[in-house]
């Protein structure tokens, strides 16, 4: 508990001192937002040339679109911030984490916390409502819950992946664009309903790293794309993706922050 | 002061600035590959349901894909903040009392950084894609060294433009949210996140004529060899003019920023 005070009290902070400069801020919000919305035109001009994708409509790509992004962009908000990390490891700031008698993690994650970000949460979460409106589909308890444990298991990915990867560059220090590919390229795999992926990158995905189960199986279902002889149970497998990818991100960081040796200055 | 021997040091200081990082070209290398398979299977799921779109087969689309993440990094549409943090710490002051040029030397210093960067990460990805998809290459030699000088005039009209938004730091300060902003539309307009081949007609027909077209859409059309003889010269002469109409701006806007530059402290 206390140290979520301390997240929340730091995260208020930065927040103060961002909005400092107003229009730096608004511009800096409506470029993070345009930066975001970019994926959504993708994906509507690609739609302007043909009816179906997979045998997905437009509409319910965007639904699938707006699960995925909505996680992704909370994770973006959440540690984005990581994708810093090796300038730190490289002029050795980060010795100054390791004085504090806190978790390292948190106060990374902490430290610079970009408002701005959230932008791209609305922009996601609108075309989620958006789409879902205009298909028609029926809200009621069953579909929220499954849509909140969807997009907080995605979310929850989202981060391990991100965290797994800053931490490998303890020993890397160069090769953060690797996560990115993973974190930023995640975020494009998962808007589009995998059946239009290669057979070993669709392994990739369910096997190795489970990108797969960020949205797909329990959008799949809510917009009447499950084959009839699905497993059920599919539809809540991000989860235990989830539950398992944070552990093995716990132990990794702890490992990387071991290896640590400064810059010698 | 200025000579051709002083641009050639600053760009082959340029080209080694970026050759020491290994690891990073490695990764970059892998990011480029990852993508440009996530972008190609959108691609193929869109064209594959039809026999051409906008004139352009699947197997050309796909080639697209490739030869853009190949030229993303080269042309640099991500983002360049390096002249607008220096004029908003003040460093701007120590640059422009030096005897050289500053867009003649930011040029220079870009031209040698995308040479890294296109002998890198332009030619290896597309290599590692030639194993997964059947990629068109060109059919007449002439379009290699003809596509290598379309490459480096979309360079200069991305340079030019970058520079321009850079510059506006002279007004703002801080010019992160700008050059944020200008990349999204630029990376649309350009082809850079879909080819303008997926783009409703009309509206492709004048997107072409843009400067942001020369940046990508212009070079992969070389590469892909569109127009046949001579022809083949219209979109490098459309790269040619706009690359001196967006250098000729930068000129312009910094001079009339070097007007209001401020320097802070002492």
């Amino acid at each position: 508990m206390d140290d979520v005070r301390l997240y929340l009290r730091l995260v208020r902070s930065r927040v103060r001192s961002q909005l400092q400069y107003p229009w730096g801020f608004v511009s800096d919000a409506l470029g993070a937002m345009l930066v975001g919305a970019l994926d959504l035109v993708a994906l509507l001009i690609l739609f302007s040339n043909v009816p179906t994708m997979a045998g997905w409509s437009a509409l319910q790509v965007c639904v699938l679109f707006g699960v995925a992004q909505t996680s992704f962009a909370i994770a973006d908000l959440v540690v984005g911030h990581l994708d810093s990390l090796p300038g730190e490891l490289r002029t050795g700031t980060f010795d100054m984490v390791l004085l504090q008698p806190r978790s390292s993690l948190l106060l990374v994650i902490a430290s610079d916390f970009s408002l701005r970000r959230i932008g791209q949460v609305i922009l996601s979460l609108g075309v989620l409502v958006v789409a879902w409106q205009r298909l028609g589909l029926p809200i009621g308890l069953g579909t929220v819950v499954l849509l909140t444990a969807t997009i907080t298991a995605g979310t929850l990915i989202f981060c391990a992946i991100w965290v797994i990867g800053a931490a490998s560059t303890f020993w890397t220090v160069d090769t953060m664009e690797i996560t990115n590919s993973l974190t930023y390229g995640g975020r494009q795999l998962t808007s589009y309903p995998i059946g239009i992926y290669g057979a070993w990158l669709r392994r990739f995905i369910l096997f190795v790293v489970p990108l797969g189960c960020v949205a797909y199986f329990p959008v799949r279902h809510l917009v009447g794309q499950e084959p009839s002889d699905a497993a059920a149970v599919l539809r809540v497998s991000g989860v235990p993706a989830a539950i398992g990818l944070g552990i093995v991100a716990g132990v990794v960081w702890r490992s990387a922050v071991r290896t640590y040796r400064g810059t010698g200055s | 002061m200025v000579t051709p021997a002083l641009d050639l040091a600053v760009a082959r200081a340029a080209f080694r600035r970026f050759a020491a990082y290994r690891a990073a070209t490695f990764a970059g290398i892998l990011t480029n590959t990852f993508f440009g398979v996530l972008l190609s299977s959108a691609v193929i799921a869109v064209a594959g349901q039809r026999a051409t779109t906008s004139g352009y087969t699947e197997q050309e689309l796909v080639t697209q894909t490739w030869v853009m993440q190949g030229m993303l990094v080269t042309i640099a549409i991500w983002g360049w903040t390096e002249l607008g943090d220096r004029i908003r710490s003040g460093e701007i002051a120590v640059d422009l009392a030096r005897p050289v040029d500053l867009q003649r030397w930011w040029l220079c210093h870009d031209l040698g950084r995308a040479t890294y960067h296109a002998m890198v990460r332009g030619t290896v990805p597309f290599l590692l894609a030639s194993f997964l998809f059947t990629l068109r290459l060109p059919t007449n030699a002439l379009t290699v060294p003809l596509f290598a000088i379309s490459v480096a005039l979309a360079v200069i009209v991305s340079f030019g433009l970058r520079y321009i938004v850079n510059l506006a730091a002279f007004w703002i300060g801080d010019v992160r949210g700008v050059v944020r902003l200008s990349m999204a539309i630029w990376s649309v307009l350009s082809g850079a996140i879909v080819s303008l081949a997926f783009f409703p007609d009309r509206f492709q027909q004048v997107v072409r004529l843009l400067p942001f077209a020369q940046m990508m859409q212009s070079p992969v059309d070389v590469w892909l060899e569109r127009r046949d003889g001579l022809a083949q010269l219209t979109p490098i002469g459309l790269q040619v003019l706009w690359a001196v109409i967006v250098l000729a701006a930068g000129r312009v806007v910094q001079a009339r920023g070097e007007r209001v530059a401020v320097v802070h402290g002492g």
